[in-house]
């Protein structure tokens, strides 16, 4: 659809964008109890203009949409609800859905109904007009989005002794949602004669679609949970497609998967001869023919259903793909830019509509990358059992967003740092059984671990409820290893960030510390190479939350691209703070410090980039220059360009092996009009400029 | 007032009545022992049946596996309408539904 508007859309959407990803920055500082009444106003305001920009480029669904989150948003700033954890999360979804609406009416293209947005719109009714609260308090903490759910209860052999009935539990659990599948295990049911009535040889397994929460689920099972086994979890697209790739095998691995037969059972069967497998389980597992018939007929229909759907392709393949499509992408922008330059319309709309098909055929294959984060998450649940048992604590770990998409590569490359911090939290962040008494805490310590995509990104946060991080005993190491001076004023959450450093890196330390920080150093430059970060918050006594950040592909990156004499590099987005011009006296020499750049209070080391990479530049006056603040968590810094040219999601080049690595380059790109551009590693850039950490305050 | 269970097998045709639950488990137990031989389909009639609970179905499966041991099966012929719905919601109308569909 094109109408006079696309070219005031096209404009309005980047201000748009800056203000959502303002409005989820405020809504986080929200969820995680830091925002400021200011936060709160600003929010308002990002979501009132984009309301009014909205209805002024004819986006009626964006505007619609956005006023019920302003409401939410006025009744917070004027205090007539307050932010619930509930809200928050809400709000946070709708700024994902606003993303989307963006995206579609932004591009003149139509808005399928959502049946996710408008629950989104009467529950932001509800609670502006304070509704939500008065029908059982402001707190929809669930998501509205249903998961599949697998509930897996054994109950307690003594359990009909007691006597208490599990079908009533079963039958509520199912009202909770919507069920999938339903199974009855009886592989541990005797015959008739060596049956002992009192005795519960049941199990079962519901696989449920559910708006309900793990807790929710779980509390159905109060009455029965003594002694039971019980099991609610996530389950994930490749979770699913694992359970029908199971039984999709064969009807014995069939058989076992659903609990009708022992996983020993099966094996006997499968010794046979295989035209008698079928006779062996129905033999030895003493099941009817009718009942094996069945499975058999279930098992064939699934292994068509697997061989249809899928095939495998090898990874290296793939990566061709990626990078011949890249190229292509590369290529097409140069053709775009050169229509422009001829000023022939007719190659302009060939070019752009050909941009646009390249670009969807790069976000399709780089699709095809995305795994679930389930796997590598899955791996903890061992770490924690193991570490569980070594250190005598009682852990739970709840998995929530497992679904959740990132690159193949990044997430190989997040197994190790996470595994690391979930044996961390285990060994350190959690108290022993009799302290988590005495603090009052349940003798069961739980980890969250968990996966969204926030802002382009995914956000991994790991939560403990365990004993938190004094900043009182971490700033006492910290000057004992000549990390900051006695003098030295950081704030609580400044100094925590401090067991990041290699300094606090050993077991003797750590024991010593009611905290963590054994190898978190490791973590912290494992998470940076894959150009994330990481951060953590902790309340002394109540637990500690580790936030890692990560972009969803390596293979792209955002990029604002800037200008340095002749030369164009590319700042990744994630690590600009701001841009801003210099005023006079803004830019000083400290002696000892070198050359600084005052912003709003707050001083940050300043690199002329001309300089680090020895270029000529006719802008050497910093307020005839511009400078990009680069936020890194240890220390932000200033980068002094000569203009910023835009922002573009740009094709990451890996450079050779063997040619020598230069400090601040991490990769390279081409751009539109061919040319070749440095992708800039800020850290190594940083450290290149002032050859180690300089603690921002020490 | 709580009714112990009542069996009686006319044929290849076993129909219990009474409320089938954890106090009377025992009972079905004895009671369909001597009825479980031979012709190898049985057929259950819960019509009469008030209830069902998770310690009788237990012993209606373990009946079906004494069955399949002998070449036999076990089907569900007839229930009442809260049997039928606890069978559902079990599981267990997998192992004890006739095959083709419902009682």
């Amino acid at each position: 659809m094109s109408d006079d508007f696309s070219s005031f859309r096209a404009e309005f959407l980047p201000e748009a964008n800056d203000l959502l990803a303002r409005l989820e920055a405020g809504l986080l500082e929200m969820r995680s109890g830091e925002a400021s009444e200011e936060t709160i106003h600003a929010m308002f305001r990002a979501a009132h203009t984009i309301k009014g920009g909205s209805g002024s480029v004819l986006m009626p669904e964006t505007e619609r949409f956005t006023h019920g989150m302003e409401n939410v948003l006025d009744a917070l700033r004027a205090g007539k609800i307050k932010a619930e954890p509930g809200t928050v999360q809400l709000l946070l979804e709708g700024v994902d859905a606003l993303r989307g609406l963006l995206e579609l009416e932004g591009a003149g293209r139509p808005v399928p109904a959502s049946d996710f947005r408008e629950k989104l719109v009467v529950a932001y009714k509800d609670i502006s007009s304070g509704r939500a609260v008065a029908a059982g308090g402001n707190k929809p903490t669930r998501a509205i989005r249903p998961r599949i759910v697998r509930v897996y209860f054994r109950p307690a052999a003594e359990l009909f002794s007691l006597p208490i009935d599990p079908l009533p539990v079963l039958e509520a659990v199912a009202a909770m949602g919507q069920v999938r599948e339903r199974h009855l295990h009886i592989a541990e049911v005797p015959t008739l004669e060596e049956l002992d009535p009192a005795r519960c040889c049941l199990a079962w397994e519901v696989i449920l679609e559910t708006t309900a929460t793990a807790d929710e689920l779980r509390g159905q099972f109060l009455m029965v949970e003594d002694n039971a086994k019980l099991d609610v979890s996530d389950l994930t697209p490749a979770d699913l497609e694992e359970r029908a790739q199971r039984r999709a095998k064969s009807v014995a691995d069939a058989l076992v998967e659903d609990g009708v037969i022992s996983p020993s059972v099966a094996g006997e069967a499968a010794r046979g001869a295989e035209e008698q497998a079928e006779l062996a389980i129905v033999r030895k597992a003493r099941l009817t023919g009718r009942v094996v018939k069945e499975a058999v007929g279930a098992q064939q229909q699934a292994k068509k259903a697997v061989e249809s759907s899928s095939i495998r392709v090898d990874t290296i393949k793939l990566d061709t793909l990626v990078n011949v499509i890249g190229e292509l992408v590369i290529d097409q922008a140069r053709l775009t830019r050169l229509a422009t330059l001829e000023g022939n319309l007719e190659l302009i709309s060939v070019a752009e509509s050909m941009e646009r098909l390249a670009r969807s055929l790069q976000e399709q294959v780089l699709r095809i990358r995305m795994v679930p984060v389930a796997n590598t998450f899955n791996l903890c649940r061992r770490i924690v059992h193991d570490a569980g048992e070594k250190t005598g604590k009682k852990v739970r770990l709840d998995i929530e967003g497992g679904e959740t998409e990132i690159d193949k590569t990044v997430v190989e490359q997040l197994a190790d740092p996470l595994k690391h911090m979930v044996r961390n939290a285990v060994d350190h962040g959690l108290e022993s059984p009799a302290d988590r008494k005495k603090a009052g805490k349940p003798d069961e310590g739980v980890l969250k671990l968990s996966a969204a995509h926030r802002d382009g990104m995914i956000l991994v946060t790991l939560q403990d409820d365990g004993r938190g991080i004094s900043a009182e005993k971490v700033r006492k190491k910290a000057i004992e290893r000549g990390l900051i001076t006695a003098s030295s004023s950081l704030s609580p959450q400044e100094l925590r960030q401090l067991i990041f450093e290699p300094g606090f890196s050993t077991a003797e330390q750590v024991t010593e510390l009611s905290g963590r920080g054994v190898g978190l150093d490791v973590v912290r430059r494992n998470v940076q190479a894959l150009h994330g970060t990481v951060e953590l918050d902790s309340n002394e006594g109540q637990g500690t939350t580790f936030r890692v950040r990560l972009p969803l592909t390596l293979a792209i990156a955002d990029g604002q691209i800037v200008q340095v004499g002749p030369c164009f590099y590319v700042v990744p987005l994630l690590a600009v703070v701001e841009n801003l011009r210099p005023v006079a006296g803004q830019v000083r020499t400290i002696e000892g410090q070198g050359e600084v750049i005052r912003v709003r209070g707050q001083v940050f080391p300043l690199v002329r980039l001309h300089e680090f990479f020895n270029l000529p530049t006719a802008r050497t006056n910093p307020e005839e220059a511009l400078v990009v603040i680069i936020g890194h968590a240890d220390q932000p810094y200033g980068l002094m360009v000569d203009e910023v040219v835009g922002m573009q999601s740009v094709v990451v080049k890996a450079l050779r092996n063997d040619l020598p690595r230069s400090p601040g380059v991490a990769a390279a790109t081409i751009l539109g009009d061919g040319s070749v551009a440095f992708i800039l590693d800020t850290r190594s850039l940083f450290t290149g400029a002032f050859g180690s950490l300089a603690l921002a305050g020490a | 007032m709580e009714r112990t269970p009542q069996l009686k097998r006319d044929g290849v045709r076993i129909a219990i009545s009474g409320d089938l639950n954890q106090v009377n488990a025992a009972a079905l137990r004895t009671a369909l022992l001597p009825l479980l031989s031979p012709p190898a389909a049985l057929q259950l009639d819960l019509s009469g049946a008030r209830e069902l609970d998770g310690a009788c179905l237990q012993v209606l499966l373990a009946a079906q596996k004494t069955i399949a041991g002998h070449g036999g099966d076990l089907v569900l012929s007839a229930s009442s309408p809260r049997v039928q719905a606890v069978l559902e919601a079990s599981g267990a109308l997998r192992f004890l539904q006739p095959q083709g569909g419902t009682p």
